[in-house]
């Protein structure tokens, strides 16, 4: 059995559709309007698309829920939603409104019991932990507020204490963020070693074969692209694509 | 007429949406009392745990009324994800008891290394089912999961599909039907088989 999920990761900031780099927030590119990028990838068959606000918690912001409905009320595909989720009381909105799982990241390391709190009422299924990684002195850290705060919370540690709660680990690697020059190898092999729980990697990907690589080296794996699913060509032209048929073809599945 | 029932758990306004796409009026069903002659199709949705599914049956009263709308055989009932396992007579996950409309027992994967169960797979038919029509042999369709459903008697069982162990993914018994994944997040495949639930014709 194998499962690969290809799934489009896209950033959202003030309701607009953004692609970051390297989490610098004077480095950002207007893609477009978020509704019409979701009826696209609709329109093209995304097996699922993972949707993160990075404006909602660096400007103490609910999540948009009026925004979040309308997005849930025209995708087809399964969506996750990260950005600004703090209570049981958001997560459960989200999810009434049909979106399939919500993501935390931040709120981990402000409220001990978050995360068990959310999965006894909605299910593991449902939550998602998303965590930015940087690596210092060869450890790799996890960092909050878009890369800004250092939480000195050392990756290992921290995977043991969430997996047996949480639904899904999302990994991206700040130092690869929108580079689009392959991703953190090693990140990926360190983690992957030690999870039982479904695993989603950004970060980097530049191209379809970096795609394939990681998807041939384990039989599990979740593979999110931002930059590679709105650009295209090699001036970065803002294009929204998802080449699902040649990616299904190189993997032979 | 198609309803879905909406009891605060599972993707009602995507089924709903679909339904509508191909041409079929479906009503959201809050209140048992909808559940009268017009209805002759229910669509019994879930996310989440056992329990919760069957604590919010209970509470806002749809035990009974499911039970009753089945017992007559030109109506058709169709559970999916949670909505399917609640089907089953109980749960390794819970202590309630479930709707017993398909005998059987929910059980958690035991030698899956990863779990949840999540992303697309294969569903492979085990005999013809109306369900599956025109839809291509072992077509994936997205799932989201850690329990399955152990199906008493074989003729229950219509399509399986394989994760670390092979597993039920579509239940019938007679009128009620039962799937393990979710087809209102499965593009065409599951847009067709919801579309042939909606064709199903009892007489």
């Amino acid at each position: 059995m194998e499962i690969k999920r290809i799934i489009p990761i896209l950033t959202i900031l003030n309701d607009d559709l953004v692609k970051t780099k390297f989490f610098n927030q004077n480095n950002l590119t207007y893609i477009g309007d978020i509704l019409n990028a979701v009826r696209i990838f609709n329109d093209k068959n995304a097996e699922e698309i993972i949707i993160n606000d990075i404006g909602a918690t660096v400007n103490n912001k609910k999540p948009n829920f009026s925004l979040i409905k309308k997005i849930s009320s025209i995708s087809r595909m399964p969506i996750s939603y990260g950005g600004g989720i703090k209570s049981l009381e958001d997560a459960k909105k989200i999810l009434s409104y049909g979106i399939e799982k919500i993501s935390i990241s931040s709120a981990l390391f402000e409220n001990d019991n978050i995360l068990e709190e959310f999965v006894s009422e909605i299910g593991s299924q449902s939550v998602a932990v998303t965590i930015d990684l940087k690596m210092i002195n060869d450890d790799y850290f996890i960092f909050t507020n878009n890369g800004k705060t250092n939480t000195k919370v050392i990756l290992n540690e921290f995977i043991k204490k969430i997996s047996k709660f949480a639904g899904e680990l999302v990994i991206n690697s700040i130092d690869n963020d929108g580079s689009m020059n392959g991703p953190d190898e090693r990140m990926i092999s360190n983690i992957h070693r030690e999870l039982q729980i479904p695993l989603v990697v950004t970060g980097g990907f530049g191209k379809i074969d970096d795609i394939i690589n990681i998807c041939k080296k384990y039989d599990i794996i979740g593979v999110a692209c931002g930059s590679l699913f709105v650009y295209k060509g090699n001036n970065n032209a803002v294009l929204i694509n998802y080449p699902i048929n040649e990616i299904r073809r190189k993997l032979d599945i | 007429m198609i309803g879905i029932i909406s009891y605060g758990l599972g993707n009602t306004m995507a089924i709903r949406n679909i339904l509508n796409d191909i041409g079929d009026n479906a009503e959201l069903i809050n209140d048992p009392n909808q559940i009268d002659t017009k209805i002759d199709k229910l669509i019994l949705p879930g996310v989440g745990s056992f329990d919760s599914a069957m604590q919010l049956l209970k509470e806002k009263n749809f035990i009974e009324p499911i039970k009753m709308f089945v017992k007559n055989k030109n109506n058709f009932l169709l559970g999916i994800c949670v909505g399917m396992q609640i089907l089953a007579n109980s749960s390794e996950e819970g202590k309630k008891e479930g709707l017993s409309l398909i005998p059987g027992k929910i059980k958690k994967f035991k030698n899956a290394k990863i779990l949840p169960h999540v992303g697309w797979n294969k569903v492979t038919k085990l005999r013809e089912v109306e369900l599956l029509r025109d839809i291509k042999e072992n077509s994936k369709f997205y799932f989201l999961h850690s329990y399955y459903y152990e199906v008493e008697a074989k003729n229950h069982i219509a399509a399986s599909s394989s994760y670390f162990t092979d597993f039920t993914s579509i239940v019938i018994n007679k009128n009620i039907f039962g799937v393990q994944f979710h087809p209102e997040k499965s593009h065409q495949s599951g847009k067709m088989l919801l579309k042939n639930f909606a064709r199903i014709n009892g007489n």
